[in-house]
């Protein structure tokens, strides 16, 4: 990607939708420069720390969520509130090409560093604010994180078991999604320039963003006024589609049948030819009509067969199938294996993991790794100001004032201290984790490595 | 519709979109919208998203079905029939013409146009470049296996995490993976794109449904590489914290997303009982998670006898995360999203989504999907007759 290779991007986003946008271009070969206050890091370096953290240490590299945000970046901690950290980010927009920021909307305002401060000094820089509303209107203030978009883009309202409360999906996938978008807006900002020499300003809403993935539901309420309160759990209309057990500790198949000949080819191979004769299954409204019945029978025969077997019979028989899989599995999975989808990056006191790519396409046969593991705090900082041509003396004159580094505040925070004394007995208990493998470590250096 | 006279930041550039499946639509548009002429490549009785539902008053319509309108704006529409020789001649045709070419490499098959052989269409198109978006992408054992949005949440690890702990993993109510796919491929397509800019042929971009959404781990990997723990379906909650779901209110849901340093005297603030702060079930992380049976009888009745409005009034004034579990009726009445003119109204009257992206200089273009085959006369430089032959697969 010879396009990326040179580009300059000043970092100053945090926790997630900012660094895995950054991460991408870094990926594909820009030189991203994460920058972190002074007082406060990112607070995803302290979140999930392998081991639980024995050592003491939160911020150096030491959890997979952090490594996976920010992995190859380099790292330097600059006071924007100081007169000499602002003027050091000046020196940095010199010759950046981008400008990554997703503070509240209106901080980075308040601090001078908005877009209309710079664009006169800096007209070729391609500039984009990530929130959670957007920068302008009534709700740009409301704080937000990816929990509170998912229901406000309005994909809780539709998700859900049919019949039941509305209920969100277990994995928070907001930010992901959007940051995906953010990362296409500044690709294309980056060519526009490229044919006009004009940088401009990306305004990325979270809730804006993600409304179009609402898809049929919101075309059934433009076009007919229906509002759906609620989900239709695995089951879409027209379709015979669920999760269901299968033998062993909580497992599951999805299976998806979306037509009549995928209809006729599920009870193929379930060896129920009788149902195809059963006026309660004779079309797909009446399948749907049905459709409990339908699981229960589906159920009875996956359940005493392994969830792997069972996808792969239903995949030969041209049925969309497959194991509903747990973490280790994932890491297990060898689809993903065969297509070099982890990297192995070192976390600090632990050794190497396997973190997941985040521009996973392979373009003629190349594919896009990491580029380094995550960064220590403030690790590059010195490096990072002798290229902007200080010296020694006038580093050892920054650090003195403060400008460009500090000490990280205590785990004075819910999150933060939570995620780092995680005593996991409560959670086996309480029902939210299976188990713990004793052995992980093997498993997880056997499954992708 | 928005103001056409802004200029498009791809102007220039011909896409053609082989019509297969929802995110290979969805990333043409995307494309469309920034100035790109897209050709849609249709069977001439029309794809699965035209035939999909919802359709106004429930009558079937070609042309006008709510996929369609939130999925093919913008497009033009070329009616062939890719499985005979002559449609995939035409077809060919316009790609020679084209700088990049959307398709999943799975559909169709039989097609002479040798979708499924990236080496094949280098060769026949060498300044197209051919984005695929497949469920597992174009190599690895379960390249040629099928799949949909509940197939890929279940392989990502993300159904398994969802849902009730008494009940079967659960899928999103959204077609997740579907628009992961498609805004991957966005990125993959502009990638190839900027890289032609800069004098580097691409001819084959493989995307992946799978890994697109493999990528959006949240915590499942991090908490079994960092401590063996296998996290599973618990009310859809996030490990470590409570809540970070929804509860009801008076008139709805919204979801009790917490914030800030005191959370404590942040929730006995919001439910106007200050003894609270420092009960440890409200103020105490773990343990408002492993007895939030109580700490829901302590602010239930308060968000039970308050409207949606009036706790999310509160919850902002205190410095919350809260959020309206908003239905499609309360968005498009939003009025956050009113002031910021998110919704687009069509020439025909009906309403859709503006744009997800919002750029100073060059922005995004909403307009009306294409009729089916609206341009196959004209692209084709065919005339009339000629052009219904072709589409009736008997040119």
């Amino acid at each position: 990607m010879r396009f990326f290779e040179g580009l300059k991007v000043v970092d100053l986003t945090q926790v997630w939708i900012g660094p895995m946008m950054t991460r991408i271009l870094r990926d594909l070969g820009a030189n991203v420069i994460k920058i972190e206050r002074t007082d406060t890091p990112d607070q995803v370096r302290s979140g999930f720390l392998a081991g639980n953290n024995a050592s003491g240490d939160f911020w150096n590299n030491r959890s997979q969520y952090f490594a996976a945000r920010n992995a190859g970046k380099r790292a330097m901690q600059l006071d924007l509130r100081s007169e000499q950290g602002r003027e050091i980010l000046m020196q940095l927009l010199e010759d950046a090409d981008i400008l990554a920021e997703n503070f509240t909307p209106g901080a980075i305002r308040r601090m001078g560093l908005g877009y209309e401060d710079l664009k006169e000094r800096f007209p070729r820089l391609v500039y984009v604010s990530m929130s959670g509303y957007g920068q302008e209107g009534p709700l740009a203030h409301r704080k937000a994180v990816g929990m509170s978009m998912e229901p406000s883009a309005g994909a809780v309202a539709v998700t859900g078991y049919p019949g039941d409360d509305p209920l969100k999906t277990g994995q928070t996938w907001v930010d992901h999604y959007a940051g995906l978008q953010a990362c296409a807006a500044v690709i294309t900002a980056l060519i526009y320039r490229q044919r006009s020499g004009r940088g401009q300003y990306v305004d990325i809403s979270m809730q804006e963003a993600t409304i179009p993935t609402l898809g049929r539901h919101l075309a059934d309420y433009l076009l007919n006024g229906r509002v759906k309160v609620g989900g239709d759990g695995n089951r879409r209309p027209g379709m015979v589609r669920g999760a269901y057990p299968c033998e062993g500790d909580d497992n599951y198949v999805a299976i998806s049948a979306r037509d009549e000949e995928q209809w006729i080819a599920l009870c193929g191979v379930l060896g129920s030819d009788e149902w195809r004769e059963d006026p309660r299954f004779a079309s797909a409204d009446a399948r749907w009509a049905n459709h409990d019945a339908l699981d229960e029978l589906i159920a009875a025969w996956t359940s005493s067969r392994d969830k792997f077997e069972v996808a792969e019979l239903l995949q030969a028989a041209g049925v969309a199938a497959g194991a509903v899989l747990q973490a280790p599995e994932v890491l297990a999975d060898p689809q993903l294996a065969a297509r070099g989808f982890w990297d192995q990056l070192e976390l600090t006191g632990w050794g190497e993991v396997p973190v997941q790519r985040y521009f996973s396409p392979h373009i003629d046969g190349e594919s896009f790794g990491a580029r380094g593991r995550g960064p220590h705090l403030g690790e590059h900082t010195d490096e990072l100001l002798r290229e902007l041509g200080a010296s020694d003396e006038e580093i050892a004159e920054l650090r003195e004032a403060g400008a460009v580094v500090g000490h990280p505040v205590a785990l004075d925070n819910d999150f933060a201290r939570d995620a780092v004394t995680m005593r996991l007995d409560p959670y086996i208990e309480l029902g939210s984790v299976l188990r713990v493998d004793e052995d992980f470590r093997e498993r997880v250096a056997r499954g992708a490595g | 519709m928005t103001d056409a006279s802004t200029p498009g930041a791809l102007e220039g550039i011909r896409v053609i979109e082989i019509a297969s499946g929802g995110a290979v639509a969805y990333a043409a548009q995307l494309l469309a919208q920034s100035g790109a002429e897209v050709i849609r490549i249709e069977p001439p009785g029309g794809d699965a998203i035209r035939r999909a539902g919802p359709f106004p008053d429930d009558e079937f319509t070609l042309d006008g079905g709510g996929l369609h309108r939130l999925l093919n704006g913008g497009k033009r529409s070329v009616a062939l029939d890719i499985t005979s020789e002559a449609g995939a001649r035409f077809a060919g045709k316009l790609v020679a013409t084209s700088q990049l070419v959307v398709a999943n490499w799975q559909t169709p098959a039989a097609s002479p146009l040798p979708l499924a052989d990236s080496e094949a269409m280098a060769e026949l198109f060498p300044d197209a470049i051919y984005v695929s978006i497949s469920p597992f992408g174009r190599t690895g054992p379960y390249a040629e296996r099928k799949a949909d949005s509940l197939i890929i949440e279940g392989a990502a690890g993300m159904s398994y995490v969802s849902g009730k702990p008494d009940r079967e993993p659960m899928a999103s109510g959204v077609e997740v993976a579907e628009y992961y796919a498609a805004a991957t491929g966005w990125i993959a397509a502009l990638a190839a794109l900027a890289d032609k800019e800069a004098g580097v042929e691409h001819h084959f971009v493989d995307v992946s449904m799978h890994e697109a959404l493999s990528a959006a781990d949240d915590h499942n990997l991090p908490v079994y590489i960092g401590t063996g723990a296998i996290r599973r379906r618990y009310y859809s909650r996030v490990l470590i914290i409570y809540p970070s779901d929804s509860l009801p209110v008076k008139d709805g849901y919204v979801a009790f997303v917490l914030a800030g340093f005191d959370v404590g005297g942040m929730i006995a603030e919001l439910i106007e009982e200050p003894e609270q702060a420092t009960n440890p079930i409200v103020a105490n992380g773990q343990e408002r998670l492993l007895n939030w049976q109580e700490f829901d009888e302590i602010v239930g009745p308060w968000m039970k006898s308050h409207t949606k409005a009036e706790v999310l009034q509160r919850s902002d004034e205190i410095g919350l995360a809260f959020a309206d579990v908003a239905t499609t009726e309360d968005l498009v009445s939003d009025p956050h999203l009113a002031e910021r003119d998110y919704w687009e109204t069509l020439p025909d009257g009906g309403i859709v989504p503006g744009p997800t992206v919002r750029f100073s200089e060059t922005p995004l273009r909403v307009a009306p999907p294409p009729d089916l085959g609206e341009g196959t006369a004209e692209l084709l430089e065919l005339d009339g007759p000629a052009a219904a032959l072709l589409w009736r697969g008997e040119a």
